[in-house]
């Protein structure tokens, strides 16, 4: 017992050693107290904005150096994250993959109890639960500062009161096996896909359930680029897959040739994994499926959210979006699949989000009636 | 009113029945009034709009319809496999019939989704094995299997649900007392005979129980409507309710729960079904010593059986499971080639997985066991005295299986945070495991309920009169001659607990992983081959432990 005492005072000694040490180092300039340094050459950003990154990365250390997110898609943006951690050391995040119901209900019953459990939350669907309120506003000074959009473009990135804002898109176009079709014999624009010849040849997400079906057909529809008679031909021509990685596995097994709205990152990894598949841009009217991330109301650990949805902006996060084929807004991110930068990418001129998300009641009943089989 | 008051706390019956209104009947109670409520958190704003529109709609007659016929084809096929089974384990010497309980217990534990999976994959009219096979030794007008069609969704719904009836039959078919067979046979009566007309009627409750249970289940089982059923066009009541859940605009939580309160219609006179047809009769079959089972010789028969053991195992298990292990060895879904232990490698190397690994673990086990001690405990005092309260007891349990698994996650939500003292309990283990409990203590209650069935009050009262306190005849008499169907209730449970998936995704606590939680996410982003790897480590995991459990039963025996 003795020896234990006198070691677990040895030990106590040494960690107030340990702790002092910390403490002094935590006095320069770049080595907040319980993290490591941050390092600007690494973070790639001006003066000014590591100055602010730095006093954010304080608080959140202060805060605990906890982060934790609602959403989805988070094993696909696990490399972010992970960079993320190795250049604000001592910060960890937890993910919680909700969407849907499941997402609302959280959500509604962390307000209700009081005890907020997420910091942030990323949705494409971010109006739905901006206007149930809760999100916080918040601008991060970062975002002023991406290169290569243009203010018009940059406002439609967020709403006024920035309770969200836009760091990247999920890029939807056509996925197609390459050892049942020649790429160069698939057109590139939707309008010929409700072409008769093309029926048994074409897979679809069931646009009747949400993801990324009927996601990319509302903002085709919404955007002028199609109408009720292409719907019609789609519907006549394709075979539907009840939750989209089924349709993408049909894909790559070569059930089917051509899969409508596929995601480009999805293509892009299965290709690089080796599977005989290739995704392909349209010429035109190419739709970009907004990712909106929001600083939720009631957040426990506010400034370590900040620090995070700041990193987004930086050429550092914005890279790292690109790496896992997602397409980010900076025009100084380079794709590694040599897609376009988003001014680039030739997308489709679509409403405001706001119009989409009061559009959506009206063009789900038209999908389903022109989809829904068997009813 | 003291005496009245006496008279109730001497009857355990009520403090059971307090018991099952708060796990049972308050979440059934708030989904009920979650069908009314406008804003589905907060507010005060009742309307009976949309329940209305549930329940005028075209669409929903159309899928209750659908639903109805489909889940009957469904509940017949497989109750007949479960009984011929459980008869061919349990009574008859037919080779590889030991094989049986393996072959069954890797079917629940192959998650409801990849099982789905990998028979839309090996069905596929296109590119499947099964086709391929076919048109390889028939040639190309063989090309008839489609398992993206009514009978496929039929055949893939029945072969999983077999494996669960199964389990909740064997008990009962274990524990049925020998003299009843021997007397029939002694009175000239044959082996089909004896079977059909003496010890099937003896299990009526058993095999009721177990058809409304498989009712019920594929009335809420949501992965082979949606991975096999949407691109066929065939809709049923649980994508329906996701169809509500995942609206566009919102989740409507009152019109989900209104088709989640025809559910709870629908089972409440299936209950009453079977209450009219059982009536009271007495189906008591164990008489103390002789409560062993007798195995008859098949004559040539047992290859007859052999044989369809032989057929099931390979429908249900070896291509399903040749399927999913290639899928886990691939770099990617579909792939033909690069095939590697890399999935297992990532698995088994992320701190992320490894402790939804163990969190799923504890938590199994510990549920598992507070749902067959329960189930148990209320069977028991269901029986202690016939009556109301008995049949409250023993029917509000089912109240947990009406609701789909989201739905009764939202009812148990809405019940701790409508209760001022239970609010504290959100976003911890304890709300997570109370809906797990709910949600498979139907499943343990068929499994001890009807071996308790079997079970003479006259063994209990006879320990009583010899001088055993209540507690010691419970031990004495009732857990020890129940044991076989409390083992397996229990690892029944833990697999099932496993398995489930809509309950830890709304319910988990942060920082606790969950493993179904963890496959779903990996499947839903595109990493299936990770998904597979995990799910087939599970599945190893539930193998090693059945091979304990049956070195352990050896060793006990050997003793």
């Amino acid at each position: 017992m003795r020896t234990h005492g006198k070691r677990a005072s040895l030990l106590s000694r040494l960690g107030c050693a340990v702790v002092a040490a910390a403490a002094l180092a935590a006095c320069g300039s770049d080595r907040p107290a319980g993290g490591g340094q941050l390092d600007r050459a690494a973070l790639g950003v001006t003066d000014a904005t590591f100055a602010d990154l730095k006093k954010l990365y304080r608080a959140a250390l202060d805060e605990g150096g906890e982060l934790v997110f609602y959403g989805t898609n988070h094993e696909v943006l696990a490399p972010v994250y992970e960079k993320f951690e190795k250049n604000f050391p001592g910060i960890k995040i937890e993910t919680h993959q909700q969407t849907g119901a499941q997402q609302m209900a959280s959500l509604q019953a962390d307000r209700a109890s009081g005890n907020h459990v997420a910091d942030i939350l990323q949705s494409p669907n971010a109006l739905r639960y901006v206007n149930a309120g809760f999100a916080q506003p918040y601008e991060p000074p970062t975002f002023r500062d991406v290169k290569g959009i243009d203010g018009k473009v940059r406002d439609g990135l967020h709403d006024r009161q920035f309770r969200y804002s836009t760091p990247l898109f999920a890029l939807f176009g056509i996925g197609v096996n390459t050892e049942l079709i020649n790429p160069a014999e698939v057109p590139r624009n939707w309008q010929d896909f409700a072409d008769g010849k093309w029926a048994g040849k074409v897979l679809l997400h069931d646009p009747t359930v949400p993801g990324g079906g009927q996601g990319i057909l509302t903002r085709l529809l919404l955007s002028n680029t199609v109408d009720e008679a292409w719907l019609a031909g789609i519907a006549h021509n394709s075979t539907l897959k009840g939750d989209y990685a089924t349709a993408v596995q049909s894909l790559v097994r070569g059930e089917y040739p051509i899969l409508l709205a596929a995601a480009g990152a999805d293509l892009e990894r299965s290709a690089g994994q080796g599977a005989p598949v290739k995704f392909l841009l349209m010429d035109k009217d190419n739709i970009g499926l907004a990712d909106k991330w929001m600083l939720l109301d009631g957040a426990p650990h506010p400034q370590t959210a900040k620090l995070f949805l700041n990193y987004l902006y930086i050429d550092l996060g914005q890279q790292a979006i690109a790496d896992i084929g997602n397409l980010p807004i900076s025009g100084n991110a380079r794709s590694p699949h040599n897609w376009p930068t988003f001014t680039d990418a030739k997308l489709a001129d679509l409403p405001p989000e706001a119009e989409i998300t009061a559009q959506n009641d009206r063009v789900v009943a038209i999908l389903t009636r022109i989809f829904r089989r068997g009813s | 009113m003291v005496s009245g008051v006496k008279n109730a706390l001497r009857n355990p019956q009520w403090s059971v029945a307090v018991v099952c209104a708060v796990c049972f009947v308050a979440p059934a109670l708030m989904v009920v009034l979650g069908a009314f409520k406008v804003s589905a958190f907060g507010g005060d704003e009742w309307s009976t709009r949309m329940a209305g529109e549930v329940i005028t709609s075209a669409q929903t007659r159309q899928v209750v319809l659908q639903t109805v016929t489909m889940g009957l084809a469904v509940v017949v096929i497989s109750t007949v496999l479960a009984v011929i089974f459980a008869a061919i384990y349990a009574k008859t010497d037919a080779p590889l019939r030991g094989a049986i309980p393996v072959v069954m217990f890797a079917v629940i534990a192959t998650p409801g989704l990849f099982f789905a999976i990998s028979w839309g994959l090996l069905g596929n009219q296109h590119v499947g094995l099964v086709n391929t096979l076919l048109v390889g030794v028939f040639g190309d007008g063989a090309r008839v299997v489609n398992t993206e069609s009514w009978w496929g969704i039929v055949l893939v719904s029945s072969l999983r649900l077999v494996a669960l009836q199964f389990f909740l039959l064997l008990g009962p078919f274990l524990a049925m007392d020998r003299s009843l067979h021997e007397a029939a046979r002694t009175s000239g009566a044959g082996p089909l005979r004896t079977f059909f007309q003496i010890e099937v009627p003896v299990l009526a409750p058993a095999i009721t129980g177990v058809m409304i249970l498989g009712f019920v289940l594929f009335l809420e089982a949501f992965d082979a409507p949606q991975v096999l059923g949407v691109p066929a066009g065939i809709f049923v009541i649980p994508t329906e309710i996701y169809a509500y859940l995942s609206n566009s605009t919102g989740p409507q939580f009152a019109h989900a729960s209104s088709i989640s309160v025809l559910l709870m219609v629908v089972l409440l006179v299936l209950v009453l079904v079977q209450i009219r047809v059982l009536g009271r009769r007495s189906f008591v079959t164990v008489g103390g010593k002789e409560a062993r089972a007798v195995r008859v010789d098949a004559g040539k028969a047992k290859w007859l059986f052999t044989g369809l053991i032989l057929l099931f195992a390979l429908l249900a298990i070896a291509l399903p499971l040749f399927q999913l292990v290639l899928v886990s060895l691939s770099p990617f879904l579909g792939a033909t080639a690069g095939f590697s232990l890399d999935n297992y490698t990532e698995v088994l190397t992320d701190p992320r997985m490894l402790s939804a690994y163990a969190n799923t673990t504890v938590v199994a086990v510990v549920g598992g066991l507070l749902a067959v001690l329960a189930a148990t405990a209320f069977a028991w005092s269901a029986r202690f005295k016939a009556g109301k309260l008995a049949r409250f007891i023993e029917f509000s349990q089912w109240l947990g299986l009406a609701m789909p698994g989201l739905i009764l996650a939202l009812g148990v939500l809405w019940l701790f945070l409508g209760v001022g003292f239970l609010t504290v309990f959100y976003g911890t283990p304890v709300i997570m495991v109370f809906a797990l409990f709910v949600a498979t203590i139907p499943i343990a209650g068929r499994a001890t309920g009807a071996a308790m069935a079997q079970i003479p009050r006259s063994l209990e009262e006879a320990a009583w009169v010899s001088g055993a306190g209540k507690g010691r005849a419970i031990w004495d008499v009732v857990a020890k001659l129940m044991l076989p169907s409390l083992i397996s209730g229990w690892v029944l449970c833990f697999v099932v607990i496993c398995g489930i998936l809509s309950t830890p995704l709304l319910l988990s606590a942060p920082g606790s992983n969950y493993l179904a939680v963890e496959i779903y996410s990996r499947y839903t982003e595109g990493k299936a081959p990770l998904a597979a790897a995990a799910a087939l480590i599970l599945l190893f995991g539930f193998l090693v432990i059945a091979l304990l459990g049956w070195c352990a039963r050896g060793l006990i025996r050997y003793r």
